[in-house]
C-alpha cells in the first residue's frame, strides 16, 4: 500500500507550500522557486497569510483558501505550527505532507519528541502520510521538483534515499558532475512515518530506478529492513554508507535524525550478506555509482594499468594490487605482437604500461590499451589520463590534442571490446590562481567528453581500483 | 654555502645541453625550461647537425665549446654517452645529468655493463654523474628547470624522486596547494649521487623545511635509515615507497632497476625514524601541506563544524577511523551559548552541523569558541563556495559576506579547511569559479590548508600529530 501511496508522491498535480515567503533567504521561498525553476506542470500554492502573491503566482491565507484540490504539502512552518496546518490538510484531503520543518526528536529535548509523535498520531487519524519531518523531501527532475538550486533538470537511473538533506543534494550536485543523473532522491530525515525500507522497497520495484543508493543513520525496523534490502538487491545493485559508525559518531546521528547507529561491523556483514554494497563515505558512494552506471559487468580481476610515467605506474601497480585486483605480467602473445611489429623495447615495456618509455617507438599506450582490450588475459582496463603531466610536457595545442586523441582511443576501445574501461583524471583545482589557466578548462573538457561517451572517470588511481574491486565482489557474489 | 658535494654542482657557471635539437622533441625540452626560468649563465647547445638552437649557438661537441662548462644535461642515446663524458671530463665538467635512459632498468645485460663503464669512466675523472634515466634538477632560484610551466618561484619544500613524471605530478598538485620548492631532484637509476646523498643534502640545506621523497629501491639501507633519524629531528621527511606489491616491485625492476624490498620491514624502519610514510602522490601533496601551513599539532582532539546533518555524522566517523578524538561538546561552550540566548544550545554538538544554527551560519561564534578552548588541539572546518545563482554582480561583496560568515583568518589553533568543490565534471560557472579561487586564495594566505576530503584533511592531521609527538 504504501508503495502506491509514494508513486502519487513523485507525480503530484498538485503542491502547496505551506510557509511559503517572499525572502530569498527563507526555504519557504526556496522550495517555491524550485517548482517554478523544475518546471513543476501542476498547480501551485504557495500559503502565507502575509503575502497575497509569492515570486509572481497567488498566494493564500491558508490551505482552506486554496481553491482546488492538493496532492501534496510541503511544510515550512515551525514545529510549533504543524497541528494546526495538518488538521487543515485533513479538510483538504491532502495524501502526502513532507514535513521540512524540524525541531523535534533530533534536538534531544522531551517536549519536542513528545510533540512528534502528537503529529504522527494525528497524522494516522486523518490518514495522512509523512516524509521526515527534518528533511528536505524530493529530488524528482521528471516531475519537476527539487530540493536544490543548481541541480541538473534531466532524469537518469538513480535512485537515492537519504536520511540527510545536505548531504542528499551536495551528493547530487556532486555526482552530476560525474555524468550521473538521478530519476528520484528522498530525504526522509527522522523517518516519523514512512521509513527507510518503504523508500527501499519502493525504489525496488520502481521500473525507472536502475540503481539504489542509501545514507542511513539507523533503521527503525532491522528484520524488515534486511528482508527488504535482500529483496532489492536481487533486483539491482544497492550502495550504502552509513552514518554513525564510532562513537563520536553516534552521538551526532542522534542529534541530527535522533537515531541509534549499531555496531559497523555487524551492519557491514548484514549488509554484504544481503548482497547489497557497504561504502565508506559520498565520495566512495559516488565512485562505485559511476561505475555500475557506465561500465559493463566486472567479471574478473586481471587488470590491464596504463599507470602514467615510471613512478606514478609502479604505484598504479601497489595500489592496485592491495586493493586485490591482479596486474598481470604483460602476455607474451603481446610481446611477441610488438616485437614482430619492429618495436624495440618489445620485452622491457610491461603492464602497468609506463609511458614515458614509450615515445618514439611507434606506438602509444592507446595501442597498448587496444592489444590488451583483445587479450583474453585481461578482464578490465584502467588507463590514466596524465593530464597533469601531459600540461608540464607540452604546450597548448599539444596538450589539446593529447587529451582529444586519448579520449578517441578509449572511446574506439569501449566500442570494440566488452572490458570495462576506467579512466583517471587527477584533481586539478585545489588550488590558487590556476583556474583562470586554459589547462583548467581543458580538463573539464575531457571530462565532460568521457561522459558524453559513456566512460566513467576517478580522481585517483587508488579510488578507481576500489571501484572496480567493488563490482568485481558484486558481481562474483551473484554468479 | 654549505660544503656538501651536491652543493657544488648546484650553481653551475654554464649549462650545456648534450643532444639539443629544435625538432619540438626533449631535446629542445631542455633547452628551452631554462631560458623560461631565466637561468643566468650560458647555454650551450650540443650537436653536430645544427648551428644554432633557438637562437643560441650550437656546438658539434662538448669540448669545442669556448667557455667554462660546470653542468652537463645528455639526451643523447645511451651507446654515445661513454665518448660524451671522456669530453667532459677534458673539459673539467663538475656534473653530467643523464637523461638518456636504456641501461640497466632494460633488464638487458649488456646495457647494465655499459652503465658500469660509464660510472667508471665518471669517477676516474672527477665527474659525478646525476641518473641516468631521469628528469634531473628543478632549482627555480638558480632558473634551472626540465620543464616548461614550472613555477618560478621558490618556497621551503625539497623534493628527491626516484621517478620524473612523479615530480612533474607533484609540483604540479603542490603548486595548486600554494607550496613552492627549494630544489625538486628527479634520480632515476642513482648510478652514482643515491638517494643518500640527496636526503644528507636537504637535510643540511638551509632554503628547506621539509622534506619529500619518492623512492623505489634504496642503496645503502644502513646509511639511509640513520640519515632519515638525524633528520627528522629536525624537519620532516615525507616519503612514498613505490614497489610495495609484487607487481608493483616488477615495475620498479624495469622502471629504475631497483630492487624493492618487504613492504613490512620497510614501513617498521620508516616509522622508527620517526619519518613520515605517505600511500601514494596525492597523500604526498597532502602531508606536506600540513606541515607547510599548520603549526604544531599538540594532540588529537578535533573540533568539527560546518558540515550539515550526514555530513557531519561521516566526519565524526572518518576522524575517528583516522585515528582522531571527535570531543563531546564542553559545557563552557553550551553555557556560553545558552547565555548568548542561542536556540540550539542544547542540540548542537561536536562536530557542530551548521545546517541546524540556519538564521546564523557561523552558529554564533561557533569556530571561535572552539578556538578558544582547552580541549580542543585542532580544528576542521567544511566550507564551499557562497550561496550564488547567477547575476549577482557584487562578487566583490558575496566573497567579503562569505569570509565574514566564518571569520576564520584570525584563527590561533591549527586549522584545516575541508574545501568542497563544485564543478569537476562539466563546466563550471566561470563567475562562480573566480569567487571560489578568490576564497580559496584569501585562505591559503591565512595560512590555512585546504583538502578536497575530510578523509584526507584527517588522516593528515593525524600523521602530523604522530610526527610531533615521536619529536618531543
Amino acid at each position: 500500500m504504501s508503495v502506491d501511496v509514494l508513486e502519487e508522491v513523485f507525480s503530484p498535480k498538485s503542491v502547496a507550500v505551506v510557509g511559503a515567503s517572499g525572502n530569498p533567504a527563507t526555504w519557504g521561498y526556496s522550495y517555491t522557486a524550485h517548482l517554478l525553476d523544475y518546471g513543476f506542470r501542476g498547480k501551485i500554492y504557495p500559503v502565507n497569510p502575509r503575502y497575497s502573491e509569492i515570486l509572481g503566482i497567488k498566494s493564500y491565507p491558508s490551505l482552506l483558501d486554496v481553491p482546488g484540490s492538493v496532492d501534496y504539502v510541503i511544510s515550512c512552518v515551525p514545529a510549533g505550527e504543524v497541528l494546526n496546518m495538518l488538521s487543515a490538510c485533513s479538510q483538504r484531503n491532502v495524501k502526502v505532507v513532507h514535513l521540512y520543518t524540524a525541531r523535534f526528536s533530533e534536538t534531544g529535548r522531551q517536549e519536542a519528541a513528545e510533540l512528534e509523535q502528537q503529529i504522527l498520531k494525528q497524522a494516522r487519524e486523518y490518514g495522512i502520510r509523512l516524509i521526515g519531518p527534518n528533511c528536505m523531501g524530493i529530488y524528482c527532475p521528471r516531475a519537476g521538483l527539487s530540493f536544490g538550486y543548481d541541480l541538473p533538470k534531466e532524469s537518469g537511473s538513480v535512485g537515492m534515499v537519504s536520511q540527510t538533506g545536505g548531504g542528499a543534494s551536495g551528493f547530487v550536485h556532486m555526482a552530476s558532475f560525474r555524468g550521473i543523473r538521478f530519476s528520484k532522491v528522498v530525504s526522509y530525515g527522522n523517518a516519523l512515518d514512512f521509513n527507510e525500507s518503504d523508500y527501499l522497497d519502493y525504489f525496488a520495484g520502481d521500473s525507472e530506478t536502475k540503481i539504489i543508493l542509501m545514507y542511513v543513520e539507523g533503521v527503525k525496523d532491522g528484520k524488515r529492513f534486511f528482508d527488504t534490502l535482500r529483496k532489492a538487491a536481487s533486483a539491482k545493485p544497492v550502495i550504502i554508507t552509513k552514518g554513525g559508525r564510532g562513537k563520536s559518531g553516534t552521538r551526532v546521528a542522534a542529534s541530527h535524525t535522533a537515531s541509534l547507529a549499531g555496531f559497523i561491523k555487524t551492519w557491514e556483514a548484514l549488509v554484504v550478506q544481503a548482497g547489497a554494497i557497504p561504502v565508506r563515505n559520498f565520495d566512495e558512494m559516488a565512485d562505485i555509482a559511476v561505475s555500475f552506471y557506465f561500465l559493463p559487468p566486472v567479471l574478473g580481476s586481471r587488470v590491464g594499468v596504463v599507470g602514467g610515467g615510471g613512478g606514478p605506474s609502479v604505484l598504479s601497480a601497489d595500489e592496485c594490487e592491495e586493493i586485490g585486483l591482479d596486474v598481470i605480467p604483460l602476455p607474451q602473445e603481446i610481446r611477441q605482437e610488438l616485437k614482430g611489429k619492429g618495436i624495440q623495447i618489445w620485452d622491457w615495456v610491461g603492464n602497468p604500461i609506463d609511458v614515458s618509455i614509450i615515445g618514439g617507438f611507434g606506438f602509444t599506450d592507446i595501442d597498448m590499451l587496444q592489444m590488451m582490450a583483445a587479450n583474453d588475459n585481461f578482464d578490465l582496463l584502467i588507463a590514466n589520463v596524465n593530464e597533469g603531466v601531459i600540461v608540464t610536457l607540452s604546450r597548448q595545442e599539444g596538450m589539446t590534442a593529447r587529451l582529444q586523441s586519448a579520449v578517441d582511443g578509449y572511446m574506439n576501445i569501449k566500442k570494440q571490446s566488452s572490458k570495462p574501461l576506467l579512466t583517471i583524471v587527477g584533481e586539478k583545482s585545489l588550488g590558487r590562481g590556476d583556474l583562470g589557466h586554459w589547462s583548467t578548462e581543458l580538463v573539464s573538457e575531457t571530462r565532460t567528453r568521457l561522459i558524453e561517451v559513456g566512460i566513467p572517470f576517478y580522481p585517483t588511481i587508488g579510488r578507481a581500483a576500489n571501484a572496480a574491486k567493488k563490482l568485481l565482489d558484486y558481481y562474483t557474489r551473484r554468479r | 654555502m654549505s660544503t656538501h658535494p651536491l652543493e657544488e654542482i648546484l650553481h653551475p657557471r654554464a649549462i650545456a645541453v648534450v643532444g639539443a635539437s629544435d625538432s619540438g622533441g626533449r631535446g629542445s625540452g631542455f633547452v628551452s625550461p631554462l631560458v623560461e626560468l631565466g637561468y643566468k649563465g650560458d647555454i650551450y647547445p650540443v650537436n653536430p647537425k645544427y648551428s644554432e638552437i633557438m637562437a643560441l649557438k650550437a656546438y658539434p661537441r662538448v669540448r669545442d665549446i669556448p667557455g667554462v662548462v660546470d653542468y652537463v644535461i645528455s639526451s643523447i642515446p645511451a651507446p654515445q654517452v661513454p665518448t660524451m663524458i671522456d669530453d667532459c671530463v677534458e673539459k673539467g665538467v663538475k656534473a653530467v645529468h643523464l637523461f638518456t635512459a636504456r641501461f640497466s632498468e632494460t633488464g638487458r645485460k649488456d646495457a647494465a655493463e655499459l652503465e658500469q663503464d660509464i660510472l667508471r669512466r665518471a669517477k676516474s675523472g672527477g665527474v659525478r654523474l646525476i641518473g641516468p634515466n631521469c628528469m634531473g634538477l628543478y632549482y627555480p632560484r638558480e632558473g634551472i628547470s626540465f620543464s616548461n610551466g614550472m613555477p618560478k618561484e621558490s618556497g621551503p619544500v625539497g623534493l628527491a624522486s626516484q621517478s620524473g613524471q612523479a615530480v612533474h605530478e607533484i609540483v604540479d598538485l603542490a603548486a595548486q596547494r600554494g607550496l613552492r620548492f627549494s630544489k625538486a631532484i628527479s634520480y632515476g637509476n642513482a648510478l652514482d649521487f643515491n638517494e643518500c646523498d640527496y636526503l644528507e643534502y636537504f637535510a643540511q640545506d638551509d632554503d628547506t623545511r621539509i622534506i619529500m621523497m619518492y623512492i623505489e629501491g634504496v642503496r645503502d639501507g644502513s646509511r639511509f635509515f640513520d640519515l632519515l633519524r638525524s633528520t627528522t629531528s629536525t624537519k620532516p621527511v615525507i616519503i612514498v615507497k613505490g614497489g610495495r606489491s609484487r607487481s608493483g616491485t616488477r615495475a620498479t625492476a624495469s622502471h629504475t632497476a631497483s630492487l624493492a624490498g618487504s613492504m613490512e620491514v620497510w614501513e617498521t624502519m620508516v616509522n622508527q625514524t620517526g619519518a613520515v610514510s605517505a600511500e601514494d602522490l596525492e597523500e604526498l601533496v597532502d602531508l606536506a601541506t600540513g606541515f607547510y601551513y599548520l603549526p604544531p599539532i599538540k594532540g588529537p582532539r578535533v573540533g568539527v563544524a560546518g558540515g550539515s546533518g550526514g555530513s557531519s555524522v561521516l566526519a565524526a566517523d572518518i576522524c575517528e577511523e583516522a585515528g582522531l578524538d571527535v570531543v563531546p561538546l564542553p559545557v563552557e561552550i553550551r553555557e556560553k551559548l545558552k547565555a548568548n540566548g542561542s536556540p540550539i544550545w542544547d542540540w548542537i554538538g561536536n562536530p557542530a552541523d551548521f545546517s541546524i544554527g540556519y538564521d546564523d551560519f557561523n552558529v554564533g561564534g561557533m569556530i571561535q569558541m572552539m578556538d578558544e578552548h582547552e580541549n580542543f588541539d585542532l580544528l576542521i572546518l567544511f566550507m564551499s563556495g557562497p550561496w550564488f545563482r547567477g547575476g549577482d554582480k557584487n562578487t566583490k561583496k558575496l566573497i567579503e559576506e562569505h569570509m565574514k560568515r566564518f571569520n576564520v583568518e584570525e584563527i590561533k589553533k591549527p586549522l584545516l579547511v575541508v574545501f568542497q568543490e563544485r564543478g569537476r565534471g562539466s563546466k563550471p560557472d566561470p563567475v562562480m569559479q573566480k569567487i571560489v579561487n578568490e576564497i580559496k586564495k584569501r585562505l591559503m594566505d591565512a595560512n590555512i590548508p585546504l583538502y578536497s576530503d575530510i578523509g584526507r584533511a584527517a588522516r593528515t592531521a593525524n600523521k602530523l600529530i604522530d610526527y610531533y609527538q615521536k619529536r618531543k
